[in-house]
């Protein structure tokens, strides 16, 4: 009884550091985007002590109209590029994690070869290349391109959490008839889903906050909000901070509600984890 | 749980579908629709409210529409660069900044000059003629200058009024009172005498211009790092570092941190462009509003001619690309951004214009209080160095011997010959 | 059934190995040969053979930035394993709040990179940020981070373990909700401790899913550039360098593609080698695992 207070005790310090550890710098961004540009910079440093504002945010919506179509943009490619990761990643994790051969084992470990070098030189030779094929400022292009850098890593975390998955459970399954589809969605779906989050989780959080590519490929029409967040941050008259602040704390609110809602998968995977034993 | 999955499974399918309808979706730009790759400061000059949108005057005309591409500083380069380098481009017109410009990019940019010998810009000469012979490339006119940037000297009179002082008239006395100026409040934070945007050369330069007229790099490629007047310069930047006159970060320093420190009281006086007097005195941003005076930056007591130091100005051009279509509609649309009146009001709108005359407007000296400094010092100010291919990279390698200096890893003389030493191979032959 | 499949294997490995080879693997033929040649926006590229490698490996700050990442990337990698494994381990049981508490735990690694590292320097402001404040106080250290190259790759390290530990721990977290309670429950009715029970079932569950992290997170740790380059720019002296600021300075602000390319490939080189003993190990387990 004593451990298990013991283990309670130590495990909700090391959550309350860190919880802190992250906490902290999110929260003079958050706080920051609630000050008068007066006192986000201030000596000594406002931590509580200010009177909140919401000129900051009304400026933002006010002098960036930009930015709601950046985050509008930013949407669609988010979602793009990580159901097209999830779709693609899935069969290519069950495929190497169920089925062996040489040629298999070469293209997976080509995976992460692929993987190894820096995208922006990759930019170089892609860029005339896109616009030959009038590519460019799509949101197509952009899914793509965030699919293609991100579905060596999925790809790999789904082998890895389907290869936990016994495969007696498959056996059966396809005694009573079903299709490899059906037991990849019924089975294989279902019992990986913490890697399926996982790898998401990696996706979204990389499509939303992308930069270089985008900028080097849009122009207007799929322009994404980190594109505005640059050019508010350009320095030929200043960074306005306060709105700065204001746009990073608006961008970073649809990501949490996403962790918070999909971190609930991961609890189902320990029932159903606890079950299949 | 399985039909949580499938209800899942379907509402993604719908936002799937719709997302890959809407990147299918694209309209190419039509014919009547002039793109233009620039700084979102270039579109509010343009645009603005208290000098009025004559771009969109410009485009009712033509019966045309104007669409702006606006990125941060280094992406406008990048995507302009990378946009005139294609077979063909839909960006009409591009704007660069003076040190990005090189000859090396010719061949992707037009040349004007024949465009402006059939329809020429209204009072071309009066633009200044340092700033298009560095625009101009064997003889050929590749930018129209639209936007300068002038350094000037920026005084918090209140912190001046309190400490006794009075604000500086030679620069010998912007270094005394820099230091006298220096000092620790009673919050424990430190008032630093004299802050400068960044230890690039383009900085390092006004103050070897202010003490002796030096230069680093003249615009003909005559490299003086190892002269008198740079090696003296440097080690007033080094004085004033090693007595804690110049801010602690100051190895670590950009725009953002120097407007800060201004905004907070916790700088005295600047060197930085006249337009910063905006920033230094918004209510909303600075707790020195209304006290923070721009004057041009005086020149040392022994320099003879001057009174305002030659110190740098850098601008901002207009380009068209080579490849681009409808070369003709481009050039009106720059012919027309430069008109006098054009000018006057796109400085109200918040632009640094090129023309000096603009300054003479009554709604100039109404709406901005440092015009007649600024329109002093355009006089005599020059860019600080001359753009070529190695530009970026000499900046960097002054920048890392100027470290070595202010660590005392190296002296004023090793450092500045080594940057002699490193930069003469990137010369142009 | 889970032999003679080949046409399904390929069917089903197929879109993603397309998606690879068409946005990246052709482009990268191409960056080797752009590798061979100089090149800048407006000019054609003019073939010079192994030069620009010359250039780079003849360049005192390719090495140091070469070493500079190699030392930052080895901290912050292992130190995130760490630090994410003990999260995770704690984080895995039931509570009330848990998912506001996973989500501040991951928002480092969703907000924007900008806005968080002007708050790192805020607070770390030489003279009179928070925590130099309270280095100075408590234990009598100067932390000027612009002056100390060892302390400007400290805060570097510090804010990259910040922003990317959320990557190891999605991972781990995942992982260890995968362990079956039985196993554990198992090992506790033979007496197992605490502390066995973690060693010797949780460990051995997640052992595979802790090698991704760590290759994965070495791969992307590599190319270290953002914090970094918000930080300190290289400074002071470029001793602070590492291999992804020294790759944009070319590309980006030199134009210079063909010592970029050089340098990227320089870079895929380098993780090769430093994730190869990963890569074995991963390459053995898929051996023996079917």
């Amino acid at each position: 009884m004593f451990e298990r207070y013991l283990i309670l005790g130590v495990r909700s310090i090391i959550l309350a550091l860190a919880v802190i550890w992250s906490a902290f710098p999110i929260f003079m961004v958050v706080s920051s985007s609630f000050k008068t540009p007066i006192d986000i910079f201030a000596f000594p440093p406002k931590f509580l002590a200010f009177t909140p504002t919401l000129e900051n945010y009304r400026m933002l919506f006010r002098a960036w109209p930009q930015f709601v179509e950046g985050l509008w943009n930013s949407l669609i490619v988010t979602v793009g590029a990580t159901v097209l990761t999830a779709v693609v990643s899935l069969a290519a994790g069950y495929a190497y994690s169920r089925f062996k051969s040489r040629w298999l084992t070469l293209s997976a470990f080509s995976m992460i070869f692929l993987r190894m070098l820096p995208p922006v030189v990759v930019t170089i030779p892609l860029f005339p290349v896109v616009n030959q094929f009038r590519l460019n400022d799509t949101h197509a292009l952009l899914i793509l391109l965030y699919a293609a850098f991100f579905v060596s890593l999925s790809t790999w975390i789904l082998k890895t959490f389907i290869d936990q998955i016994p495969r007696e459970l498959e056996e059966a399954a396809e005694v009573e008839g079903a299709t490899l589809f059906q037991r990849l969605t019924r089975i294989i779906l279902p019992l990986s889903v913490h890697g399926m989050v996982a790898a998401c989780v990696f996706v979204v959080v990389f499509a939303w906050n992308e930069y270089m590519f985008a900028l080097i490929f849009t122009s207007s029409e799929a322009k994404t909000a980190p594109l505005v967040l640059a050019e508010i941050t350009g320095t030929l008259e200043g960074v306005q901070w306060g709105v700065l602040f204001a746009a990073a704390s608006v961008q970073l609110a649809p990501i949490l509600v996403f962790v918070l809602i999909v971190q609930k998968y991961i609890v189902i995977g320990l029932t159903a984890g606890a079950v299949k034993g | 749980m399985r039909s949580t999955t499938r209800s899942a499974v379907r509402s993604v399918a719908a936002v799937v579908a719709s997302s890959v309808v809407m990147g299918l979706g694209v309209t190419p730009a039509s014919a009547e629709t002039l793109t233009v790759v620039g700084h979102r400061v270039h579109q509010t000059t343009m645009t603005g409210d208290t000098g009025g949108d004559f771009a969109a005057e410009w485009a009712n005309r033509h019966g045309a529409s104007v669409e702006w591409l606006t990125f941060d500083v280094a992406g406008i380069h990048d995507r302009l660069y990378r946009e005139a380098s294609l077979s063909s481009t839909a960006v009409n017109v591009g704007f660069a900044a003076n040190l990005y410009f090189t000859p090396e990019f010719d061949r992707m940019f037009l040349p004007l000059n024949d465009l402006l010998a059939e329809h020429p810009i209204e009072a071309f000469d009066e633009l200044p003629a340092g700033m298009l012979d560095a625009m101009t490339i064997d003889g050929k006119l590749y930018g129209i200058p639209f936007r300068h940037a002038t350094a000037a000297l920026h005084v918090n009179t209140a912190i001046l009024a309190d400490l006794g002082l009075e604000v500086p008239t030679t620069f010998e006395e912007v270094l005394e009172v820099a230091r006298a100026a220096t000092h620790q409040r009673d919050d424990g934070a430190s008032v630093f005498g004299l802050v400068l945007d960044e230890r690039a050369p383009t900085h390092i330069t006004d103050i070897a211009r202010a003490q002796s007229n030096g230069d680093f790099l003249t615009p003909d490629f005559d490299l003086r790092a190892n002269s008198p007047e740079m090696i003296a310069a440097v080690q007033t930047v080094k004085d004033l570092f090693e007595e804690g006159v110049l801010p602690d970060n100051f190895l670590n320093f950009q725009t953002e941190d120097a407007i800060t420190l201004m905004q907070q009281g916790r700088g005295v006086m600047a060197i930085s462009p006249f337009g910063r007097n905006r920033n230094f005195n918004n209510p909303a941003e600075s707790l020195f509003a209304g006290d923070i005076i721009s004057i041009p930056v005086p020149a040392s007591a022994t320099l003879e001619g001057f009174d305002a130091a030659p110190v740098r100005t850098e601008f901002w051009a207009m380009f068209i690309p080579q490849n681009s279509a409808n070369h003709e509609l481009s050039w009106d649309f720059i012919r027309n951004a430069m008109t006098v009146e054009n000018t006057i009001r796109g400085a109200l709108n918040g632009n640094g214009p090129v023309r000096p005359s603009a300054y003479d407007d009554p709604r100039m000296a109404e709406l901005i209080a440092y015009a007649e400094a600024e329109q002093a010092v355009l006089a005599v100010a020059r860019p600080p160095l001359p753009g070529w291919r190695n530009s970026a990279r000499v900046i960097d390698i002054f920048k890392e011997e100027m470290d070595l200096l202010l660590l005392g890893m190296k002296t004023a003389e090793e450092a500045m010959q080594s940057v002699q030493d490193r930069v003469t191979p990137l010369l142009p032959n | 059934m889970f032999e003679a499949n080949r046409w399904v294997a390929a069917l089903m490995v197929s879109p993603v190995l397309i998606l690879l080879f068409a946005i990246i693997g052709i482009p990268s033929v191409f960056v080797i040969w752009l590798s061979l040649t100089e090149t800048t926006f407006g000019t054609d590229p003019v073939f010079v053979g192994l030069d620009n490698y010359r250039q780079i490996f003849g360049d005192r700050i390719f090495w140091r930035a070469t070493l500079n990442t190699f030392i930052v990337v080895n901290v912050v990698v292992y130190a995130e394993l760490i630090l994410a494994l003990i999260i995770a381990v704690a984080l895995n049981f039931r509570f009330i709040g848990k998912g506001l508490v996973f989500s501040i735990l991951i928002a480092p690694y969703a907000v924007s990179e900008v806005s968080a590292v002007v708050m790192w320097k805020f607070a770390f402001e030489p003279g009179i940020g928070v925590f130099n404040v309270l280095l100075k106080q408590a234990f009598g250290i100067d932390f000027n981070w612009t002056r100390n190259p060892m302390q400007g790759l400290g805060l570097i390290s510090l804010v990259s373990i910040w922003i990317h530990l959320p990557f190891t721990l999605i991972i781990l977290y995942s992982a260890i909700a995968t362990v079956p309670e039985d196993l554990k429950a198992a090992a506790r009715v033979e007496g197992a401790n605490e502390w066995q029970v973690f060693r010797h079932v949780t460990l051995r569950v997640i052992a595979p899913a802790i090698l991704i992290a760590l290759m994965f997170r070495y791969i992307f740790a590599m190319r270290l550039f953002s914090e970094a380059w918000l930080l300190t720019e290289g400074g002071p002296a470029r001793m602070t360098e590492v291999l992804g600021i020294y790759l944009y300075r070319t590309a980006f602000r030199y134009f210079d593609f063909g010592p970029a390319a050089a340098t990227g490939i320089a870079m895929q080189i380098l993780s090769l080698l430093v994730a190869s003993y990963y890569l074995y190990r991963l390459y053995k387990g898929m051996r023996n695992n079917v």
